[in-house]
């Protein structure tokens, strides 16, 4: 749909804002252009409709070469939502947005419709707005109108710069989402730029990583999440990556890796001592080949009117378990939507790995989003004190009270 | 007999006299060359925004002009052959009506946000359109604010006409200056004053009457 052939731009000047770019954009794609300021996002963009012309090299537009396009056509249908909003401030809101239809000549019952459609479709109506100046909006009425100015004459490829810049949180995330379930539906070929890698993640078919003038990575969210390119691209993405990696985690990240455990033959006494000494109110009850039997948990234990001899007889062993390298989401919903107290990690012989509590994996997100020297990977592996089982009590703000009615008992492993 | 009392018998007595120095001052020495000046002047203003070479040029020109003394720029007139009258006067107070008008186009259109141009660029107006849906329109405050700044200094101008026989209430002042009688001079200079003030005032009302409405609000 867009294709860049070696394409630098050199301003007079001297500056080099882009700097021998390839890229390939498809059709019905939403290709996010991120990078640091001045990396060249904005040229990127105005080279496609011309704005900018390129110094050296060709951009096809459906297979077109641009520069041999006429000028006005070529923009009369790409919708262009420009970095500053820029709304014509003696226009009313109706005329700005149909001002590309009325370029184009559309009858205006047609424009009128249209406008009129537009406005509905964000949610604001039309008899309220459509006679307002944009001065009578506020900033992300404004912004709406911007991008209902670019949809407007129903171009194939829309080129956004920055369109919810400089908005508060809340309304920006209400325009993703609106952006997203327009993108869903229209199938529009989408080139936006911003400053905001959740931005980008969030609405990207693909993000391409750009600094100074070339592009330094091209990916779906999630390979640039999986395999950054460089440094660059790792810092660049930074304390997100790793909140957004929690979809590529595995149990075995959030695991305990080594949880108090005990053989089937161990006597009562020495299990409530063991627990004692340990700090925790769960063991794992493992057999001499390390194979995973059951979960005897102290209150359980004490619940016993008769006092049974060993372990064997009040391990509790329809237990359910996670599979060495699953999801740990898989892990987190039998946690939080299960209320099982403790997850048993095992592999494919039965063999206990580790176990998933909720400590240990408060502890593990706690260490992506917020710890800035935590880096991911070490996370679960390396909580040695985990390794021991948390105390009870007094709870840590990281060990979450547990919910009186988990079924396996509390375990604060 | 105070000034006012002798002011006020020459005015009656010489009504005739007194409009016909109005209607000269008002119609030839004003309405004439300035709206010349318009006609010239935004063009021209439009044309600089265009072309670089124009900029220098012509704004650079029309400064120059600025800063020769009227009375001076009336003799100069006198003397290249447009002989004493009304014409080296409307061509001496339209000289002096098409800076602040060129200025003021010029600037303008320049100081229209670029980021509204460049939008209109993006959505595929021609420049033509540009320029007339766009940049005009969102001039029109500051250009009509450089119309009344060269009415109001061109009925100042306009007394001076009366040197080389151009008429105008400045005829009153001459008279008045070489008999050494004051009311006269009063005569002339007392309307042209007030003519300068409600002039102003008019133009102002209508430079926010004709200013786009979008662009009166807030901000
Ligand atoms: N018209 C221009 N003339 C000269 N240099 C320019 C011009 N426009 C941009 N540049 C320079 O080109 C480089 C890239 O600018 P560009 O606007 O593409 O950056 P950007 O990635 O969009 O930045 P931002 O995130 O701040 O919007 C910058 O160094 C900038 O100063
Ligand atoms: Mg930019």
């Amino acid at each position: 749909m867009i294709v860049f052939e070696n394409v630098t731009k050199i301003y007079p000047g001297g500056t080099k804002a882009v700097d021998g770019l390839n890229l390939h954009i498809r059709k019905g794609e939403l290709v996010v252009l991120i990078g640091p300021s001045g990396c060249g996002k904005t040229t990127t963009l105005e080279m496609i409709n011309r704005l900018e012309e390129p110094t050296e090299g060709t951009i096809y537009v459906n297979g077109n070469d641009t520069s041999k396009i006429s000028v006005v056509e070529l923009r009369r249908n790409i919708g262009y939502v420009i970095q500053n909003i820029g709304l014509l401030p003696h226009f009313r809101i109706s005329s700005n947005i149909g001002l590309v239809p009325s370029l184009l000549k559309w009858p205006k019952q047609r424009i009128d419709a249209r406008v009129r459609e537009l406005l509905e479709m964000v949610g604001m109506d039309p008899e309220v707005y459509a006679n307002r100046y944009p001065r009578e909006l506020s900033g992300g009425q404004q912004q709406r109108i911007g991008v209902l100015r670019a949809l407007a004459a129903e171009p194939e490829i829309i080129l956004m710069d920055e369109p919810f810049g400089a908005l508060d949180p809340v309304t920006r995330e209400n325009l993703q989402d609106e952006l997203k379930k327009l993108q869903a539906r229209l199938k529009k070929t989408i080139v936006f730029v911003t400053h905001d890698m959740d931005e980008a993640l969030k609405l990207g078919d693909r993000v391409v990583i750009m600094k100074d003038g070339k592009v330094v990575q091209a990916d779906t969210p999630e390979m640039l999440l999986r395999k950054p390119a460089d440094d660059f691209v790792r810092q660049f993405i930074g304390r997100e990556r790793l909140a957004v990696k929690a979809d590529g985690l595995t149990v075995d990240d959030v695991a305990i890796k080594t949880p108090v455990t005990a053989p089937p033959h161990m006597g009562l006494a020495q299990a409530t001592r063991l627990m004692q000494r340990k700090h925790v109110d769960t063991l794992m009850v493992v057999d001499d080949d390390g194979k995973f039997v059951g979960i005897a948990s102290a209150r359980e234990i004490e619940a016993l009117k008769r006092r049974p001899d060993s372990l064997a007889e009040v391990v509790q062993k329809d237990v359910a378990t996670v599979m060495q390298g699953s999801s740990a989401k898989q892990a987190f919903e039998m946690l939080f939507i299960a209320k099982v107290g403790v997850v048993p990690v095992i592999d494919g012989a039965g063999r206990l790995h580790g176990i998933v509590t909720r400590g240990s994996l408060a502890e593990m997100l706690y260490q992506a989003l917020w710890d800035s020297n935590g880096d991911g990977e070490a996370a679960g592996n390396s909580r040695s004190n985990g390794a021991n089982g948390q105390p009870p009590a007094p709870p840590t703000p990281l060990s979450p009270a547990q919910p009186p009615t988990a079924p396996a008992g509390p375990a604060s492993q | 007999m105070s000034l006012f009392t002798q002011f006020w018998q020459y005015v009656s007595t010489h009504p005739d006299q007194i409009l016909t120095a109005i209607r000269e001052h008002i119609l030839l020495l004003v309405a004439v060359p300035v709206g010349l000046a318009i006609l010239v002047a935004v063009p021209l203003g439009i044309l600089c925004t265009r072309y670089r070479v124009l900029e220098s040029l012509l704004l650079g020109a029309a400064g120059v002009m600025q800063t020769i003394p009227s009375l001076a720029l009336l003799s100069f007139l006198v003397m290249s052959g447009l002989g004493i009258g009304f014409r080296p006067a409307i061509v001496a107070i339209f000289l002096y009506a098409i800076l602040p008008i060129l200025r003021n186009t010029y600037t303008g259109i320049k100081s229209v946000d670029p980021s509204i141009k460049k939008a209109a660029k993006g959505m595929g107006m021609t420049d033509m359109q540009c320029l007339m849906l766009v940049e005009l329109p969102m001039a029109v405050p500051v250009i009509l604010a450089g119309i009344r700044t060269s009415a109001t200094m061109s009925i100042g101008t306009a007394t001076l006409a009366a040197f080389v026989g151009g008429g105008g209430l400045g005829n009153l002042i001459v008279t008045g200056l070489r008999m050494l009688r004051d009311h006269i001079i009063l005569a002339g200079a007392l309307p042209a004053a007030l003519m300068a003030i409600t002039l102003d005032a008019l133009l102002s009302r209508l430079e926010k009457a004709l200013t786009p409405r979008g662009l009166r609000l807030g901000k």
